[in-house]
């Protein structure tokens, strides 16, 4: 099930390796990760007690891949790369007591700044700052920096600055590029696990232990995709729509042969167009809503190609035998219930969600930082200023974990937090005031957009003094 | 209604002022945005060689300078939103798209063309194929009654 030719991809896969699933030899490519390798060889499910289980978000958040790793248990497959010999088991217990076990010995990082996240808002934080002239590190709980720019195969919106016109994965190219030129230091494997009142970060760093009590910090987790409840939900074959781009676009593995994507937001617009590229055949779009949620060119994109976008219809259920084989969708009435009679049903092996995602904020909120709730923004997001300081001084939020938006402004937001950060630690400075009054003005500029409304409410409930049009005071 | 279905029709078009004058066409190769919302994004306008494209601040929609346009399809190969089309009248019709599939088209290529909503509206050649970071801008010959309605192409069973 692997992609080998691809119309905007060129995979490049490392040397063969093989692995232990159960018992059994599996083929892989250095540079994948174990979920991946194992979807590829046709390993679908990961955990069939109590129920099937296959892999859902495939970045790290959710059970559906955790699996034992030469005797570790709860090893999230999606984030362990593949090695030569490696004992991979599926993880049937979940009684407590197998957690991870605790990384070993202790280094001190020294460092100015530090950004958790190397996604666009926390590689753009970390540029911005090492520009100054400050010494920066980027933890990143993946194998692999850039965050979820590496999956995306579209051209961006925006303009020349905002890398418009590129495409994110060469988005992310660029950033980590920036980021190692301007003497920006990223760990990969390198989950931050705790802070400390001293403001000391703990971070398990492959196994071993690293503390750092950086000046200024820069959290920009990113958000996780929602899920929905319905019958068969868990079934292998359900996953988000991120954890398909994940699959075929970062891996070059097929997630399916025939797709049902629920929601036509952008990102369920863009995600049917992606499978399409992966000779993935995708049967329809549902959205609950009356409307399209995304931009309508991305849709009239999978329109033209004859993808169906049914509106006003929601997925029932996902039926099969230990994995998804039928997809049962219906007509909703106006109170977002399935109208009896009008079920439809797909013979699908791939469900796609694509119904949303939520801000992860847990290190903030850990950290005792204010938060608030906004549906708006997805979720509990921190209570910053305009400068994307949250109520911790010298604790500063980026990108979606303040508020589920769009790269474009994850990229902005990474740019004032990372130019504020570098301000509390340097003092006042002209020059970097200046650079972040442009930033702030170019972000209300991308939110002018009559899509922005929803946001731009939910910001004035959890900034500082926001103003209407999405600048601030 | 474009909202609901994905589906744009000319009269919307043409009433947002996108849709050239067919005696434009008639000239030569013109560039028609079907870009009916505001997006925050003017990836057109630096790109064009004869800054024949202006985008109001980051989220105008893009105005053509028929006149000036030279019909060359730089346009169609960087908008993100795969919304610009070249459509040329003169004996004949050709319109050019974006294309980001498999197998990669060549010219002489005989292609299916789908109109704005999937549909198959009849078989088109290609007669030109240049690409633009990753997308091919390919030139079809279409029948001539259906310049504003080719807005895809596919190879048979591909």
């Amino acid at each position: 099930m692997r992609i080998w030719e691809h119309p905007v991809l060129r995979f490049e896969r490392g040397r063969e390796v093989s692995f232990f699933f159960d018992g059994k030899r599996v083929t892989a490519y250095e540079g994948e990760s174990v979920a991946a390798a194992l979807w590829a060889s046709g390993v679908k499910c990961l955990r069939a007690v109590p129920e099937p289980q296959g892999p859902f978000c495939m970045i790290g958040y959710c059970s559906g891949c955790m699996v034992r790793v030469d005797g570790r248990s709860k090893v999230r497959a999606c984030l362990e790369p593949v090695r030569d010999g490696l004992r991979v088991e599926s993880d049937v217990s979940s009684a407590p007591g197998f957690f991870e076990a605790a990384p070993e010995g202790g280094e001190e990082v020294v460092a100015d700044v530090v950004v958790v996240g190397s996604g666009p808002s926390g590689l753009s934080a970390a540029i911005a700052a090492a520009k100054s002239g400050l010494s920066v590190v980027v933890f990143e709980r993946h194998f692999r920096p850039g965050g979820q720019l590496v999956k995306q195969t579209h051209k961006f919106f925006g303009s020349g600055e905002l890398f418009g016109g590129l495409r994110g994965f060469q988005i992310a190219e660029v950033l980590v590029r920036e980021a190692g030129e301007a003497g920006v230091r990223i760990y990969t494997r390198s989950p931050v696990f705790g802070w400390f009142s001293e403001g000391v970060l703990a971070v398990n760093s492959g196994g071993r232990l690293l503390t750092v009590k950086p000046k200024a910090l820069i959290v920009s987790t990113g958000a996780v995709e929602r899920f929905l409840p319905f019958p068969g939900n868990t079934l292998p074959g359900v996953m988000g729509a991120g954890a398909a781009q994940t699959l075929m676009n970062e891996y070059g593995v097929k997630p399916g042969e025939r797709a049902v994507v629920v929601g036509a937001g952008n990102v369920g617009l863009i995600v049917s167009y992606q499978l399409l590229q992966a000779g993935v055949e995708v049967l329809a779009i549902v959205e609950v809503r009356p409307e399209i949620g995304g931009w309508f060119v991305h849709a009239a994109k999978v329109r033209r190609l004859g993808v169906p976008i049914l509106t006003e219809h929601t997925v029932v259920r996902a039926e099969g035998a230990g994995r998804v084989e039928r997809v049962v969708v219906a007509r909703v009435g106006g109170d977002f219930q399935p109208v009896e009679g009008s079920e439809v049903v797909f013979n699908a092996d791939l469900l796609l969600l694509a119904v949303g995602l939520t801000p992860e904020t847990r290190l903030l909120a850990e950290m005792g930082a204010k938060m608030v709730w906004s549906s708006e923004l997805g979720g509990y997001v921190p209570y910053r200023n305009r400068y994307m300081e949250t109520s911790i001084p010298g604790v500063f939020v980026a990108g979606d974990a303040s508020g589920v938006e769009e790269a474009t402004t994850a990229l902005l937001t990474g740019r004032v937090a990372g130019l504020s950060a570098a301000l509390r630690v340097l003092g006042p400075r002209g020059e970097l005031v200046e650079e972040r009054e442009r930033a702030l003005r170019l972000l209300g500029e991308v939110r002018g957009t009559q899509f922005s409304a929803k946001v731009i409410e939910g910001l004035r409930r959890v900034s500082v003094g926001v103003q209407e049009d999405g600048g601030s005071r | 209604m474009y909202r609901r279905t994905g589906v744009v029709d000319k009269e919307t078009l043409h009433s947002l002022g996108l849709v050239p004058p067919v005696e434009r066409m008639r000239r030569g190769t013109v560039a028609v945005a079907e870009c009916v919302e505001e997006i925050p994004c003017n990836v057109c306008e630096p790109a064009c060689p004869v800054k024949a494209i202006r985008v109001e601040g980051l989220r105008g929609r893009p105005r053509i300078d028929w006149d000036r346009c030279t019909g060359c399809g730089v346009c169609v190969g960087v908008c993100p939103g795969q919304a610009i089309f070249l459509v040329d009248l003169r004996g004949g019709a050709r319109v050019t798209l974006p294309y980001e599939f498999l197998p990669k088209l060549r010219r002489g290529d005989e292609v299916e063309v789908l109109g704005r909503d999937g549909r198959v509206l009849g078989r088109g050649v290609v007669v030109r194929v240049f690409e633009v970071n990753k997308t091919q801008v390919v030139t079809v010959e279409v029948p001539e009654e259906l310049y504003m309605e080719v807005r895809a192409v596919r190879v048979k069973g591909g």
